[in-house]
């Protein structure tokens, strides 16, 4: 949608242009928040292999799975079909 | 005229701004991964951070309809691509851990064994580059907007 409104922002539309930006920073924010917790990961991988640990136990799968599976039913419940 | 130019440059200045916003953490933690099995599970940990954000952009009002179709669309793909890498990375390392097991006891593991881990192995490689693509592409337009 942001380059759907782009065409319209760029030919003046002051509402298109108010709504490209603030998607735009909406993807920003987003964007950056799930940069810094694959952040926190990649610590927490340095670390486990500076201390010779498993990666991935069997119960940080299976609550990977939760996760994906909850994270699924939020983007099936949000609304906005086509 | 003038005026509508300098708009112009600040949204595409904006754009381009978010389109850069590839997240150089999760190309890292890929590559980092000490083996294929730890390269499956990163792809799938790195995608459940940008569902999360997919997530969130769905809830959000601002974000338009045609978007979060976009978003449940690719998700739907990229979900089962997510758990098909978390299901075979896990069942790898069973194996192998079985194999580990034996030699820790002081056993040798024998050539059958040791083959069908080396056919696992080739087998997990197969289903990471099944499955890559769409997990980086999920996270393309999580980041980047439709």
């Amino acid at each position: 949608m942001i380059s759907a409104n782009l065409a319209a922002a760029l030919a003046g539309d002051p509402m298109a242009i108010m709504a490209l930006i603030n998607q735009i920073q909406i993807h920003i924010r987003e964007a950056v928040a799930a940069d810094e917790r694959v952040g926190v990961l990649l610590a927490e991988q340095e670390r486990r292999i500076a201390a010779g640990e498993p990666l991935m136990t069997d119960e940080e799968r299976a609550a990977l799975k939760a996760r994906i599976d909850a994270n699924t039913a939020r983007i099936e419940a949000g609304g906005g079909t086509i | 005229m003038r005026n509508r130019m300098r708009v112009g440059a600040l949204v595409l200045a904006l754009a381009v701004v978010a389109g850069g916003l590839e997240g150089c953490n999760a190309g890292e933690l890929i590559k980092t991964a000490p083996t294929p099995e730890d390269k499956a599970d990163n792809l799938a940990r790195v995608y459940a951070e940008y569902q999360e954000a997919a997530a969130n952009l769905v809830e959000n009002p601002a974000i338009s309809a045609r978007e979060k179709h976009a978003i449940r669309v690719a998700n739907r793909v990229a979900a089962p691509a997510a758990n098909a890498l978390l299901d075979a990375s896990g069942e790898y390392r069973k194996a192998k851990k079985a194999i580990d097991d034996i030699r820790a006891a002081g056993g040798n593991p024998d050539a059958i064994a040791l083959r069908s881990l080396d056919i696992a192995l080739e087998a997990l490689k197969g289903i990471i580059a099944a499955n890559e693509q769409p997990i980086l592409r999920f996270k393309k337009l999580a980041s980047k907007g439709a």
